[in-house]
């Protein structure tokens, strides 16, 4: 990562349940940087919300160490954490004004009430929540959308050096949902807080963050920027994790220049690939992504020799099922004007660094 | 080990205060209880505490009231007869005056519902010495005497929003459609409520009936009013004992009531295990 | 308390009913049965407004001077003294017990506490005043108790005086505190006693602002249920308080039966059916709706 202060610096944490026989989540390491917006994607199950509840201190690590701007946080109940977290149903407290909301956590600080109503009226602007038209309200008065706003100022109002989003948004509606990402980045930026952003749904996470960490099964599988995963993925979960993916096995190394390769498919395709680290070995992957294929109606020279299996035309994009020596696979993009009908013959052609070999 | 804290009060000093009060006042809550089983064994001759030794010297005591030569003179076998007769034909009466109830409120809509409603929820309230007074003034004032049905029907009274509460929740758990199901295929009001309502409601029946069961048996208040010389209930018989002659025996033939009642609690706990799983709507 | 009248008022149940089916023949018996309770109470009515001696006969109003005379309103001041004050105990109690019940992750326990705290309202009142006697007496295991941590002889009498009747109503109607306390417990989501924590309250913080705030109607209700219930305490003063403690219930009793004045029993029953009744409506505005929310 870039030479930002860190904020918080997770080493080795892991989570062990049923005395060790379930590992939530096993020997991860975490950085976030002031300003920046990682996200924590994964299947439900993952470990990521364990992930986040320890570093909020709501659960207690197995081992390993939780460090916020350089103290050691790992043993400290959350209420001397200085975290703040937006709770997925939000957690607005049933018997106060949203006023009250906003201000308990200034109030539990022992903050001076003139400036407690200050900051409340000017987190509360910070969301566009008008104090004086949302403040006495309950949480049985507001929408979906303004007890996320509440839930948000809530958090930052009492200036948190680190902000936890466990999917705030999976109450909302798709549309709300896209909406309130836009303003909470904005809003994050703004304020140059450091924030982490735990979800499930790749789309909201590859938007909203400057980092994504991708879980399963308890493990960090890759760490980095949006691009970096979806165009350079370390394995073949990370690969169908983020998106519609061709996956050829790899059965041998014919050529190797540099991180390039040419290897030979399990289906006798031979085609160059690039290695995120390692080189390619027998049992590997080599995966595509369907838009960097291209395909051509003539043999440009190099191209693989593909018959087409079947023809969709969707959100302006033809997709074309292909079968290649065996193997099916789905091409977005072509270089001829025309629509290759199903049954003709055609050629396909991958850059070598856009052709990824990844881990099984 | 890592310092120990939650936050929700599962774990930690909070917990433990918790357990340990918890624990307190629910042995303090028995403690009556246990304290009447314990002294029952006494071998001595007093209620003194803790007994001198153990033995099961008045439970043949009581053996003896029920079959020995004084049998006739104690009255025990008599009151606990009338007591389970009584019991018995409570729980019989208002089931069979709670049960159409139950499906009326449960089922139909009507004019006055409301009232209905709140009636039936107020011998929950009422106080009952002031029912057993006024049966009391009312069949003397009429010069009436129903013998042991003065009884059963106050009991009755009391009972039944307790039988109604059980039956009610047991029948909203059933499906208007399986009834309008029968009804499509041809089964009658009557037979619809007798295969179909009946049958299903039939867990949550039994419990309310055992509860009025029970609440019959140890009921005092209401016996204290109305019983007679020749229908005189074991509370009465209990109480009569505790202020003539207060020894142990009263304390084995507590335990015994207390065994009764445990028995009954501990069937009607499984009845209410059992009936959750079909019952449970969502 | 007014069960039936909850358990039907959601609508669940009520879906298209046009039916012809006369609803009033299936509630004819159970309305005989309330209908004896309403006969009784015109008859107590009547009875109060009645000359001594001729209670169906004559009219008068001198049993409602009588019931406020210096000693009967001690009396009722008393009987509702001793019923608030077991409420507050009781409800105090239940605290702990709820959250245990709410909190414990073993299903045995929880269903082993519920049976606990059922069992002094189900078993015989009477056997439990046998058993409070055999603890409070002169020679009781509290005072031996007592003795024994002193160490020296204590002969504190808690039978037959208010304590010891305070510690009998607190003992039999203590599930009617804990039932309504565990369900407004049970209805508080965990994130908000984290968000409290996150937001920088400790646990005792969390109690005050947010636990016991929301447990509050819940608790309440509790209250209520049992100051209701010991108003009409008979039984439990009746064997524990001995001669010296009495309740409306134990005059009205007395008036009845051994005073041979109807007239002020019958109108001291009165004042204790209006604040059963009050209490219940009490209660009615204190629970909170069904249905209002889901979890």
């Amino acid at each position: 990562m870039d030479m930002q202060r860190i904020i918080l610096d997770v080493r080795g944490l892991s989570r062990e349940f049923a005395n060790g026989k379930v590992k939530a989540v096993d020997n991860i390491d975490i950085a976030v940087g002031r300003g920046e917006i990682v996200s924590i994607l994964g299947p439900s199950g993952c470990g990521k919300t364990t992930t986040m509840r320890m570093i909020a201190g709501l659960d207690q690590p197995t081992s390993g160490t939780i460090n916020l701007c350089g103290n050691d946080v790992t043993d400290l109940p959350p209420y001397r954490r200085n975290i703040g977290l937006v709770f997925q149903s939000f957690a607005i407290f049933p018997h106060m004004t949203v006023q009250q909301n906003v201000a308990f956590g200034l109030k539990m600080q022992r903050v001076a009430l003139d400036e407690i109503e200050s900051r409340v009226s000017a987190a509360l602007d910070l969301v566009q929540l008008p104090l004086s038209k949302f403040g006495d309200r309950r949480s049985d008065e507001l929408s979906g959308g303004q007890l996320q706003r509440v839930a948000l100022a809530r958090t930052l109002v009492t200036e948190p050096a680190l902000v936890l989003f466990d999917e705030p948004m999976a109450a909302l509606d798709r549309r709300l949902r896209d909406h309130m990402a836009v303003e909470l980045r904005a809003i994050q930026k703004q304020l140059g807080i450091a924030a982490i952003y735990v979800t499930h749904d790749q789309e909201t996470a590859t938007t909203m963050s400057d980092r994504v960490v991708i879980m399963n099964s308890g493990r960090i599988l890759q760490d980095g920027t949006p691009e970096d995963i979806y165009l350079k993925p370390a394995d073949r979960f990370v690969c169908e994790f983020l998106g519609e993916v061709n996956i050829l096995g790899i059965r041998d190394i014919i050529q190797t220049d540099g991180d390039r390769q040419l290897v030979r498919t399990d289906n006798n395709i031979d085609l160059w690939a690039t290695g995120r680290r390692t080189h390619a070995k027998p049992g590997m992957l080599v995966a595509f992504r369907p838009e960097q294929a291209l395909l051509h109606a003539n043999d440009p020279g190099h191209g693989i020799e593909a018959k087409i299996e079947s023809v969709q035309f969707r959100n302006g994009l033809h997709r074309w099922k292909v079968d290649i020596s065996g193997a099916s696979v789905i091409v977005h993009s072509t270089t001829v004007d025309r629509r290759i009908a199903q049954g003709e013959r055609a050629w396909l052609t991958i850059d070598a660094d856009k052709s990824r070999i990844v881990a099984p | 080990m890592r310092a120990s804290f939650s936050v929700t009060g599962h774990a930690g000093l909070e917990w433990w205060i918790i357990r340990i009060t918890c624990f307190i006042i629910l042995t303090v809550m028995l403690a009556p209880i246990l304290m009447v089983l314990v002294i029952s064994f006494t071998d001595g001759d007093t209620l003194q505490f803790p007994p001198p030794g153990f033995s099961m010297r008045w439970y043949l005591e009581v053996w003896a009231f029920l079959t020995g030569p004084d049998a006739d003179l104690v009255r025990l076998v008599e009151s606990l007869l009338i007591s389970v007769k009584i019991a018995g034909a409570t729980a019989v009466v208002t089931v069979l005056a709670g049960v159409p109830a139950s499906y009326a409120l449960v089922r139909y809509r009507f004019f006055g519902k409301t009232l209905i409603e709140e009636l039936l929820g107020l011998p929950v309230v009422f106080p009952a010495v002031v029912l057993g007074i006024s049966l009391l003034v009312l069949f003397s004032a009429t010069k009436t005497d129903f013998g042991v049905w003065q009884i059963i029907l106050a009991h009755s009274i009391i009972g039944l929003p307790f039988l109604m509460r059980n039956c009610m929740t047991s029948m909203k758990g059933i499906d208007v459609a399986l009834e309008e199901a029968a009804k499509t295929l041809g089964a009658s009001p009557v037979r619809v409520f007798h295969k179909i309502i009946l049958p299903l409601a039939s867990g949550g029946i039994a419990s309310g009936a055992i509860l009025v069961f029970i609440l019959s048996f140890n009921e005092f208040t209401l016996s204290y009013f109305l019983y007679t010389v020749d229908v005189f209930p074991l509370p009465i018989w209990l109480f009569q004992q505790a202020n003539t002659s207060f020894s142990p025996a009263v304390f084995a033939v507590s335990s015994l009531i207390v065994a009764i009642n445990v028995l009954a609690v501990l069937v009607l706990d499984w009845l209410v295990a059992v009936r959750k799983q079909p019952d449970r709507q969502d | 308390m007014s069960s039936i009248a909850e358990l039907s008022s959601d609508s669940v149940s009520f879906r298209k009913r046009p039916s012809r089916a006369h609803p009033h023949l299936l509630l004819l018996p159970a309305g005989m049965l309330v209908g004896l309770l309403l006969v009784c109470s015109v008859a107590i009515i009547r009875m109060s407004w009645g000359g001594r001696n001729a209670e169906w006969t004559s009219w008068s109003g001198l049993a409602y001077q009588q019931v406020v005379t210096a000693r009967n309103v001690a009396v009722i001041a008393d009987t509702i003294w001793m019923a608030m004050l077991s409420a507050i105990i009781a409800t105090a109690l239940a605290l702990p017990i709820a959250l245990f019940m709410v909190r414990t992750s073993s299903a045995a326990m929880r269903r082993f506490a519920l049976v606990t705290i059922l069992l002094p309202m189900i078993i015989s009142l009477l056997v439990q005043s046998f058993g409070w006697m055999a603890i409070l007496g002169p020679n009781g295991l509290l005072n031996q108790v007592l003795s024994v941590v002193a160490g020296e002889p204590v002969q504190m009498s808690l039978l037959f005086n208010r304590t010891g009747v305070i510690l009998g109503l607190v003992q039999t109607t203590i599930p009617l505190a804990v039932l309504p306390t565990i369900a407004a417990l049970a209805a508080i989501p965990a994130a908000l006693e984290e968000a409290a924590s996150v937001l920088g309250a400790n646990r005792l913080r969390t109690y005050r602002h947010v636990i016991l705030p929301l447990a509050r109607p819940g608790m309440i209700t509790g209250a209520i249920l049992v100051f209701g219930f010991n108003t009409g305490a008979f039984v439990v003063p009746l064997l524990l308080g001995g001669l010296k403690v009495t309740t409306i219930a134990i005059v009205i009793r007395d008036q009845m039966g051994s005073l041979m004045n109807w007239p002020l029993g019958a109108a001291l029953s009165i004042i204790l059916v209006s604040l059963a009744l009050l209490v219940q409506s009490l209660s009615r505005m204190t629970t909170p709706k069904q249905g209002g929310k889901s979890g």
